[in-house]
């Protein structure tokens, strides 16, 4: 299985089970440009896998998850989105760990922290396989990326 | 050189700094018996923003002068024995 259909699985399955979303794939992408009104989530691997696992998510969207999460209605950008974006992050890194690992227990994962702008730009070490998956909504779109050390 | 201007260049080297600070932590938790690994440095650069964490984890922020302008960093972590 490719790394892109380990983090589409991953992304749909949370996204169907944790924040009732149906999500398609757009497009697979090697590069992405400056975000713009998005709030990135990102969390770190370790062990056979080194790198960085991130998801790009624009300020309506993040906020629709967030109410689907709180079962509330959110409409800023407060702690609460920047704590459910970081769990998605945590969440769907969690799940693309448990299939690169056969045994789960060979890559550990960091804490995962947020950032959140107008516009602004996300980009990690040279030298990493990079794979970001744009998925859409229905109203809008977001992305998955990670970078891997090769 | 003279670097002018936020490119690629100005990225990696902000990205080299947190490896190589981070680097040397990693090296003093290892020589206190405690082992961590380091994932990939990463690099966000814009006008204006804010971070946050998860809820919980313990955060240190250090804020340095250097010729009259400030910078910080700043680790988070969580006691994994509280896991």
């Amino acid at each position: 299985m490719e790394i892109q259909d380990k983090m589409i699985s991953a992304a749909k399955e949370i996204f169907s089970s944790m924040v009732m979303m149906d999500i398609n794939v757009t497009e697979i992408m090697e590069e992405h440009g400056p975000l713009h009104d998005a709030i990135t989530g990102m969390i770190g691997l370790t062990g056979t896998h080194k790198g960085v696992f991130a998801v790009h998510i624009p300020h309506s969207v993040a906020m629709a998850i967030t109410s689907s999460f709180l079962m509330m209605d959110i409409t800023e950008i407060n702690d609460d989105v920047h704590g459910a974006v970081g769990k998605l992050a945590n969440m769907i890194g969690g799940n693309v760990k448990n299939i690169l690992s056969e045994k789960g227990g060979d890559i550990d994962l960091s804490l995962p922290s947020t950032s959140s702008g107008s516009e602004y730009s996300f980009t990690s070490d040279k030298n990493v396989e990079k794979v970001i998956v744009k998925f859409d909504t229905g109203s809008s779109h977001f992305l998955i990326e990670m970078n891997l050390e090769t | 050189m003279d670097v002018t201007e936020l490119d690629e260049d100005v990225m990696d080297a902000i990205g080299e700094i947190a490896n190589m600070v981070a680097g040397s932590l990693k090296i003093a938790f290892g020589e206190n018996g405690q082992d961590i690994e380091l994932a990939i440095p990463t690099t966000i650069v814009r006008k204006s923003f804010e971070t946050s964490s998860i809820s919980g984890a313990h955060r240190v922020v250090v804020q340095f002068t250097m010729n009259g302008n400030t910078f910080m960093i700043e680790l988070k972590y969580i006691d994994s024995n509280a896991v």
